[in-house]
């Protein structure tokens, strides 16, 4: 028993740990630290070349980017969200959706990739692959106490800004044009959310472009994008436990706080909440699931691929 | 030294925990000042790390760094000194008790014990309301603290305990005033920067033009 306990105390002080250190990443990314970094210097812009999810001869007309959840260690995109990504492409003639990007780091590398922990992540993602274990979850915590790290009003600004310069450099390479008014959407799965609602300010600024945001079953807090985003639309299932408790750990999200920025977007008409049905966060009945049919007969999927491009193609 | 840390950890619990009877222990025991002492240096370098995110937001190279938070730790230090030498004086002048410096230090260093926790702050999105807990927390330990040497309980120094906490936060609302009035301009002297500030919300417009924060 006292092994068990010493085994859960230091876990919990590695939770804390990551915690307080989750804002240094970004603030010396600011500070112009990161370059000085031996590790990150010479391989930093050739650690993610993003697949596109389908050819194209022309300029595409839209510009859709997937930002995933918390579980993601690198640019992989898992099966669930290819099949998503693969719908939306499927029902956009001249648009472009990219995924691969890894959302929760300012840096140019991944988790798994020119970092001096590399090899402890990456055996994390193999303790992962071979058996669910508690010791896993520490990848969702360190990509989550990010997301805290977006919703900080301290830090918040500095993280956001450095995704985005991510996200130009995407669309920059796919040949977006600054200027050129071609509407963008970021989508954003669970903790991806936050960081493409945050992202999108800047984003909109650098690129003079108009910028819609879906939140699918999102992790949102309060964020100042929320004065100016284009549209926000925020889909989300009655059986989702992870949404509704980041409903509740968000005081500006409760309906008694009407001076939040979150109540005046949805007083402005710029915040919509769209309910998709009895669907979970993730796996089998969840957002994703191709297997499990809703009421109408179409499957979880089709019914958030659905929603999606309604958003997506609506001016 | 790993008895001395064991030892100093378990003070802290028995502060933190406010229970009377360590602490009345703590105050009496031989080394009580020291151990104050050492309580408010350290709950000082612990601020001084939970404010650290100021230097990064103002784009500071990592040596300039290093010296800001050298220089902030000395002029933090400076800073608490002159709250407890003010709460001292004016204990004095409004003849509240006569006590000297050295037991203002013991009372109110060993009431500082949840401060050594402020570092905490830094955390994303809970810090700012950590930060506030901690305040309060420290306000009911030095409250309990003075309740102890005072051989009350708290129920009967609550009234009398409240001014006391009154006359603490106006103290140190005026004591900071000034620290940082002259503080202030020594930091921008010695590294070009004012470290006495604390770390706030950034405002997005600073992030889009570039700027220093």
């Amino acid at each position: 028993m006292d092994f068990v306990g010493s085994l859960l105390t230091i876990f919990l002080l590695a939770l804390v740990v990551i915690l307080v250190v989750a804002p240094f990443e970004s603030l010396k990314w600011w500070a112009g630290w990161v370059s000085d970094d031996p590790d990150t210097r010479s391989e930093s812009k050739t650690t993610q070349a993003l697949p596109m999810s389908a050819s194209y001869a022309e300029q595409p007309d839209q510009y859709v980017i997937f930002l995933p959840g918390v579980g993601v260690m690198g640019t992989e995109v898992d099966s669930w969200e290819q099949s998503l990504v693969d719908l939306l492409q499927g029902g956009l003639d001249t648009g472009v959706v990219l995924a691969g990007l890894f959302p929760f780091t300012v840096r140019d590398d991944t988790l798994t990739e020119h970092r001096r922990t590399a090899w402890f992540w990456r055996w994390l993602a193999h303790v992962r692959e071979t058996r669910p274990s508690l010791i896993a979850r520490l990848i969702d915590w360190r990509n989550l106490t990010q997301v805290f790290v977006s919703m900080d009003p301290r830090y918040g600004p500095i993280y956001n800004k450095g995704v985005e310069e991510k996200l130009a450099a995407v669309l920059d390479d796919q040949g977006y044009l600054a200027g050129s008014a071609r509407p963008i959407t970021l989508i954003g799965y669970s903790g991806g959310a936050q960081i493409a609602l945050g992202a999108s300010l800047y984003l909109a600024h650098d690129l003079r472009a108009p910028v819609k945001v879906i939140s699918l079953g999102g992790v949102l807090g309060d964020d100042p994008a929320l004065a100016s985003v284009k549209h926000l639309y925020h889909l989300w299932g009655t059986n989702d436990l992870e949404s509704r408790m980041a409903t509740a750990v968000v005081p500006a999200r409760w309906k008694i706080a009407t001076r939040s920025l979150w109540n005046r977007a949805i007083v402005a008409h710029r915040l919509t909440q769209e309910c998709l049905g009895a669907m979970q966060h993730t796996g089998p009945k969840g957002y994703l699931d191709a297997k499990t049919m809703a009421p109408d007969g179409r499957s979880y999927l089709e019914v958030t691929a659905s929603a999606m491009l309604r958003v997506i193609l609506c001016p | 030294m790993a008895d001395q840390i064991a030892a100093f950890s378990s003070a802290v619990g028995a502060i933190l925990s406010l229970d009377p009877n360590a602490i009345r222990a703590l105050q009496t025991a031989p080394g009580a000042l020291s151990l104050a002492i050492w309580i408010l240096l350290l709950g000082t370098l612990s601020d001084v790390v939970g404010d650290s995110p100021l230097l990064f937001i103002r784009k500071m190279r990592r040596g300039r760094f290093a010296a800001a938070v050298g220089l902030e730790a000395g002029l933090s230090v400076v800073r608490v000194a002159i709250w407890i030498l003010s709460f001292w004086i004016l204990v004095n002048v409004l003849n509240l008790g006569s006590v000297s410096l050295a037991e203002v230090v013991l009372v109110v260093g060993l009431g500082y014990a949840p401060m050594l926790l402020s570092f905490l702050v830094l955390i994303p999105f809970l810090g700012p309301v950590i930060g506030r807990v901690l305040h309060a927390w420290t306000l009911v330990t030095i409250l309990a603290s003075i309740a102890v040497a005072g051989n009350s309980s708290p129920w009967q120094v609550l009234a009398p305990g409240l001014v006391a906490v009154l006359l603490i936060l106006l103290v140190r609302r005026w004591s900071d005033r000034v620290s940082v009035a002259v503080l202030s301009g020594v930091s921008r002297g010695l590294v070009g920067t004012d470290v006495m500030q604390r770390t706030r919300a950034m405002d997005p417009r600073l992030v889009m033009s570039g700027g220093n924060g």
